[in-house]
């Protein structure tokens, strides 16, 4: 099996700290529709995001960030 | 086998399957440990003392002394416990007064009034540390007594990872009900903003998470104010909802 695909969101994934899992429960808790699967697949770019689903799991990882003591380094969708 | 043989078999038995059912009862990590220690000391004949020995903070013991003796080998860095808990091999010290393999702790121990160690590892990964039965006599321990101990210690292994499991499944839980809470908040706030504004749950969204952003606090506040006072977030000048109006 190949390695997963180095992309944006699972960077900033690994760097926020978070597993898969905790990143979905994030962006479950900020109203995100989508599956565990279907995030996951969103991370590694195996799946298209709709702009507002992206946004949402892009907040998800930025109030990571926050806590963190950083910005919102992950830009979103809707904010080109 | 004797008649004798035979009951001292089911009466081995009997104590055991207390132990376990004791061990599994206790409740928590932590309650669990007390029990193993409490347990050990009137589950294994000649055991006087018994502790939980972890390799930093602090020991689950029976009674002081043997916390003592714990800490005397966490502050030195030698002694039988802490080779268990580096090899995972059980180790008896038959007399710790005779034995030279602890030069400083030996003595010391057998000062203190501890002469006969018998260390069992909890866990092959060494998460819950090494069990320390001690006892005041040298060689308190027969064979069956070290035989008893291994099984002991095996059972509580077993409680012990079935009393994390369980903490982690609760702690899983909590963090989904708070999830779900949230979720549902920011939801009511979404509602709130669309039927005032004529707007789809995603600009909603976008306003709440603009205010998140803006204000520098999460999202769930953002909405909390706004379910709670009715006021319309600041979002910043940004906004796409209050552009061209």
């Amino acid at each position: 099996m190949s390695a997963p695909a180095d992309t944006v969101l699972d960077r900033a994934r690994q760097n926020a700290g978070l597993s898969h899992g905790e990143l979905y429960l994030r962006y479950f808790e900020l109203g995100g529709m989508s599956s565990a699967f279907q995030v996951e697949a969103i991370v590694y770019e195996l799946a298209e995001a709709s702009p507002h689903d992206y946004d949402v799991l892009a907040h998800a990882l930025n109030e990571r960030f926050v806590e963190l003591g950083g910005d919102h380094p992950v830009p979103y969708a809707s904010e080109p | 086998m004797t008649m004798a043989d035979t009951e001292l078999t089911l009466a081995l038995t009997t104590q055991l399957s207390e132990v376990a059912r004791a061990l599994f009862a206790a409740g928590d990590v932590s309650s669990t440990l007390q029990t193993v220690v409490d347990l050990a000391t009137v589950t294994i004949e000649g055991c006087d003392y018994a502790s939980v020995f972890v390799e930093h903070p602090a020991a689950i013991a029976s009674d002081p002394l043997v916390a003592r003796l714990d800490e005397l080998q966490q502050r030195i860095g030698q002694g039988p416990c802490i080779d268990t808990l580096r090899s995972g091999q059980s180790v008896y010290v038959e007399d710790l007064a005779a034995d030279p393999h602890w030069p400083q702790f030996g003595p010391e121990a057998a000062e203190s009034g501890i002469r006969c160690l018998l260390v069992l590892p909890l866990s092959a990964t060494g998460t819950f540390g090494v069990l320390n039965l001690a006892a005041s006599f040298p060689a308190a321990y027969g064979a069956t007594d070290r035989a008893k101990g291994v099984i002991f210690a095996t059972l509580a292994e077993l409680a012990l990872t079935g009393a994390q499991t369980h903490e982690e499944e609760d702690r899983r839980a909590d963090n989904l009900h708070q999830a779900l809470v949230t979720r549902e908040l920011i939801g009511r706030a979404e509602g709130i903003l669309m039927e005032r504004e004529r707007i789809t749950s995603t600009q909603a969204f976008d306003i709440l998470r603009r205010a998140s952003q803006h204000l520098n606090v999460k999202l769930k506040e953002v909405a909390e104010e706004l379910v709670e006072t009715g006021e319309r977030p600041r979002t910043g000048p940004n906004d796409p909802a209050r552009r061209g109006r």
